[in-house]
């Protein structure tokens, strides 16, 4: 497919063709915080600040989606019917084991409560700009749990909204320390999931579409995308390579999952978990974080069922109504976190479930650092305790940025 | 009954409720799913036919799909489980404990404990719940062909094998011998207590029956499910073990069995964990790498012993 | 001897002596712009610890209820004047076994607001240093600046009146100059914009900053006072008292059960403001009810361990405000 070329002043041009059919979803900035908003003439697109806090997982996974309504109805029975068969459209006596059931339900006719039930499934045409490759990377990680892969159930709330989404991602010219994108096989040009990936040249972006849906956000631009030069494609080559440099491999990807598994009893998880607070923040800005919770709500005789966003951390997540709490402990709930993504959901989908974003090391509220847990518990046995102790005084062991200056010691009173 | 599961993710009963990888690639779609993929979140609007009080603390229920076609092709594999749920309070699993034979309703029996056994224990005839179900994988009954089947069940866990104990009684001729060691702490507290009187009638099974402490009338034997079972002694010879009870109980059950030289593949169990999506989804009844609601209910003790302690 | 010394000195001495398990302090984080909790349970490990001014956490958070792990465990933790303060508020609810902890206060002369220092850069802060009164901030792509400390200072720490730890069994070095409490009011200059608001203002206000919540329950997990954890009414399920979907009616319901829930023992340590990942001014809502509290009982929470809580007294003489 043919690269582009797009002035960066003609950006708000073309979301704004694209806004003609379809949401267009892009990070801005208000009050400072840069998140995924829908967008609106005049608003400025944020492409300076790396990473939105929270990526755009939740445009086709909504943090909260009411999937049921339902309404309770009384009704007059039909004539000669029992309370047992009224509403069943079949009206023929049942025999054999059944016959007690019958007997059991054969009072006189009388009015009766009903239930009406619909599903819901809101999935609008949508093109989110100025996600990450990583983000992108997400859903295609996602995918696997909703779509059914591996013999599972299919989930025709998250897949009606995915095909009809159109991801058009903007390469990460200055990755973050944090990043660790490509020790799990990503990239800061990373093209998986992306429909059209726009890196940012000298006075714009090239444009390259990768999809049906790619080339169809080409089109809709018209004459506004022009095709890049061979040095706009050159420079924009250099760029994703500069990029790629300057993500720092924390960790040896192979052997994590296996070492995981080894080190399932290892006591290093209490000590590593033991500044966690056991709030959600790191799966809620997570861009393949996907458990939920699911619950009723019942005004009179209206009524809804949704699904919403829920934590492996909160401690009432497992809990059974017994109170007994499988994962009682809070080190058996941040184990589950990572052995989720790096060992039981690969084992059921072939994939991982981490795009190295890193934005839950940035917004943790004690900084717990998934390469920090990754190097410890992803190791071999016996060498866990090792870089543990070794972690333990330097903690800022790798991942120190080139150029960065000496870690600082404690200050003199 | 139509077709049977065989314990693997692939066992389940005739409606086809999951895609595959094949089945996507090869642009599976709503339509062509079975009623259950096709929007696995919706529930069917069931009417409760009867309630049979079972217990001071548990009820069964017995309910028919309003929609005639969905009772007449319901099937499902012994072991399998399903969401019960009363709209605008909120759905659980639970076991279903009908025949699998059953075509004229769907049983599951319920002990009183939270928001939503509560709302079930309130309900009436005539009243209106939602059911998922199948789900779940179920005992491997065809593959225990020929073998001996040995069940300790206790208080509620009846309700989780009544279906496969019911199952293997009317396939006797399958099966080389079925023993059922069914306990509970006092005699109001069997469940199903219509039919064990029918199965103590059967010279072809053999059934003991105890109580934790003695107790006036009662002719059975009497002693904690574990020690009656060690006093039994059964020959692990060819047979399987099944347990299901309160988790105190299915704990020293299987040390028990464990003593008695049953090994851990010929040693199963049935899981309760707090589940939501019932389909593999919304992640909470993990254990390790194994989803209670998919890869479960049913598991081997040698397929539990891989699995981190978060039972 | 400098604090982070002394720190030191007590966590090893205490960890030796086997007075404790275990020693919550501050070390630095994932680079030199961070510090993040520390739990040293070996003598040998105390020169991980640190103390500067980015040491931002209150690490009384991992002492309340459900917290300290084994349950029973004997530990030792530093405290600043705020973080003191929480302590105190948990002990006079006897909330926290006094027997089972050692406590090292540290002066305190103001933490850096990194959030704020964020703001003047597009670029990833990767080191903050801080020496006479001037903070230094170096980016990852090599930008540098400076700033005057008193600029980039937590609202919190420019208008503390505790800079001390009120309670404490040691002290790491001499006090900082305490501002003379009793001739001065507190300073609740932050919460005057808010108060000149009109009532539909001010709902409006509190919708739109509440909007963000994501519900992540960070502000309430870190809040060292905020003690019910998992039978929290914000998430139960059994009773469901507040609904678990996530509508600006909702958020705003969960915030307010909170700042309602720890007022009186909430000192405003402002620990729920930055540990907020989408950046809610919780801080100054949670101000703002302790001024409603100091104008109706003259109360400051957290200040003297041999008080009752406010609302836990009833008194006559009450003024319910002027």
């Amino acid at each position: 497919m043919a690269i582009k070329y797009l002035k960066a002043d003609a950006l708000p041009a073309l979301l704004e063709a694209l806004a003609k059919n379809a949401r267009v979803v892009a990070p801005f900035k208000r009050d400072g915080v840069v998140q995924f908003e829908p967008w609106q003439s005049g608003k400025d697109v944020e492409l300076d600040v790396l990473l939105a806090k929270q990526s755009p997982k939740e445009w086709v996974f909504p943090q909260c989606e009411t999937y049921l309504k339902f309404g309770y109805r009384m009704e007059e029975p039909a004539q000669g019917a029992t309370a047992g068969t009224a509403t069943g459209a079949e009206g023929e006596a049942i025999g054999g084991e059944g016959a007690a059931a019958v007997a059991a339900g054969a009072e006189p006719a009388i009015p009766h409560e009903t239930v009406e039930v619909e599903a819901l499934n809101e999935a609008p045409a949508q093109v989110i700009f100025g996600l990450r490759p990583c983000d992108a990377r997400g859903f295609v990680q996602m995918d696997q749990v909703f779509g059914g892969y591996g013999g599972f159930y299919f989930d025709p709330l998250y897949n009606s909204r995915r095909a009809v989404t159109t991801l058009l991602a903007v390469t990460c010219r200055d990755p973050r320390s944090t990043c660790f994108c490509t020790a799990l096989g990503g990239c800061p040009a990373g093209q998986e999931g992306v429909d059209a990936l726009f890196t940012q040249v000298e006075g714009g972006f090239v444009v390259e579409p990768l999809t049906e849906k790619g080339e169809a956000v080409v089109g809709t631009a018209g004459g506004d995308l022009g095709d890049a030069t061979e040095a706009q494609a050159a420079e924009a080559n250099a760029v994703k390579a500069e990029a790629t440099g300057k993500v720092d491999v924390p960790f040896a990807l192979e052997g994590i999952r296996d070492h995981l598994h080894d080190n399932i009893d290892d006591p290093g998880w209490h000590d590593l978990c033991m500044r966690c607070i056991s709030c959600g923040t790191c799966t809620y800005v997570c861009p393949n974080c996907y458990c939920f919770s699911i619950n009723d709500e019942l005004v009179e005789s209206e009524g809804e069922r949704y699904r919403v966003w829920d934590n492996c951390f909160n401690p009432l997540y497992t809990e059974e109504t017994s109170g007994h709490n499988p994962r009682a402990q809070k080190s058996n709930r941040f184990r589950n976190r990572f052995s989720h993504k790096f060992w039981y959901y690969p084992d059921k989908y072939d994939s991982l479930l981490c795009t190295g974003c890193g934005r839950c090391i940035m917004h943790c509220p004690t900084r717990i650092d998934i390469r920090e847990v990754l190097r410890i518990m992803g190791a071999a046995p016996g060498a866990a305790a090792e870089r543990a102790a070794t972690t333990a005084v330097t903690p800022a062991a790798t991942g120190a940025p080139t150029g960065a200056p000496a870690p600082t010691d404690g200050k003199e009173a | 009954m139509a077709a049977q599961g065989n314990g693997s993710n692939g066992g389940i009963g005739a409606a086809k409720t999951r895609l595959t990888r094949g089945d996507v690639a090869a642009g599976a779609t709503i339509a062509r799913a079975g009623k259950l993929a096709g929007n696995p979140y919706l529930p069917e609007v069931a009417t409760v036919l009867e309630i049979i009080d079972e217990t001071p603390t548990i009820k069964t229920f017995r309910l028919r799909f309003d929609d005639p076609e969905v009772q007449k092709n319901f099937s499902f594999a012994p072991g399998q489980v399903g969401q019960l749920g009363i709209f605008g309070v909120g759905e659980a699993t639970f076991a279903i404990s009908s025949k699998p034979s059953e075509k004229e309703f769907i049983q599951f029996s319920v002990m009183k404990a939270g928001e939503v056994t509560k709302a079930l224990h309130n309900l009436s005839v005539g009243d209106k719940v939602g059911v998922r179900a199948p789900m779940g994988n179920g005992f491997p009954v065809e593959a225990w062909k020929g073998k001996r089947i040995l069940y300790v069940l206790g208080g509620i866990g009846s309700a989780a094998l009544k279906a496969t104990i019911e199952y293997t009684l009317e396939h006797r001729a399958d099966y080389a011998g079925i023993t059922i060691l069914y306990g509970a702490t006092h005699p109001t507290n069997f469940t199903y207590w219509y039919d064990v009187k029918e199965w103590q009638k059967r010279d072809d099974i053999e059934l003991v029956l105890t109580i934790d402490r003695d107790c006036e009338g009662w002719q059975c034997d009497v002693g904690l499910v574990p020690s009656v079972l060690e006093r039994m002694a059964p020959s692990p010879e060819n047979t399987i073990a099944i347990t299901c009870g309160p988790p105190i109980m299915i704990k020293f059950a299987l040390i028990s069995f464990e003593k008695l030289g049953f090994t851990p593949e010929q040693t199963y169990t049935t899981l309760e964990k707090r589940m939501k999506c019932g389909i593999g989804i919304c992640g909470r009844c993990n254990v390790g790498p194994k989803y209670v609601c998919v890869d479960g209910p049913v598991f081997s003790l040698a397929e539990l012993k891989e699995l981190p302690d978060e039972l | 001897m400098s604090r982070q010394d002394h720190i030191r000195e007590f966590a090893a001495k205490a960890l030796t002596e086997g007075r404790v398990d275990y020693f919550i302090g501050w070390k630095q984080g994932h680079n030199a712009s961070e510090v993040v909790p520390a739990f040293v349970k070996e003598a040998a490990a105390v020169d991980q610890l640190v103390w500067n001014e980015l040491c931002h956490h209150n690490l009384v958070t991992f002492l309340k209820r459900n917290m300290p792990d084994p349950a029973g465990a004997k530990i030792g933790v530093c405290v600043k004047g705020c973080d003191s303060r929480t302590l105190v508020a948990l002990l006079q609810e006897e909330l926290i076994d006094r027997d089972r902890l050692y406590v090292v206060g540290v002066p305190c002369d103001g933490i850096i607001d990194r959030r704020r220092l964020e703001k003047e850069f597009a670029d990833e802060i990767v080191a903050v240093s801080c020496s006479d009164g001037r903070v230094s901030v170096a980016t990852r792509k090599g930008n540098e600046k400076e700033f005057a400390k008193e600029e980039v200072l937590l609202d919190a720490c420019t208008r503390c009146r505790y800079p001390n730890a009120v309670y404490a069994d040691d002290v790491a070095g001499p006090p900082v100059p305490e501002p003379d409490r009793d001739g001065a009011k507190p300073d609740w200059s932050d919460v005057a914009g808010y108060e000149s608001l009109s009532d539909d203002e001010k709902q409006a206000t509190l919708e739109k900053v509440y909007s963000a919540c994501v519900r992540c329950f960070a502000c309430i997990h870190v809040c060292p006072v905020c003690v019910c954890w998992d039978k929290c009414v914000n998430r139960s399920r059994q009773p469901e008292l507040v609904e678990q979907k996530v509508g600006t009616k909702q958020k705003l319901l969960f915030q307010m059960i909170h700042m309602f829930h720890v007022a009186g023992r909430c000192p405003s340590c402002g620990a729920c403001d930055r540990a907020c990942p989408v950046e809610i001014p919780l801080y100054l809502l949670h101000r703002k009810m302790n001024k409603e509290i100091y104008d109706m009982f003259g109360f400051e929470p957290g200040t003297k361990l041999d008080e009752k809580p406010v609302f836990q007294l009833f008194d006559v003489n009450d003024r319910f405000g002027d």
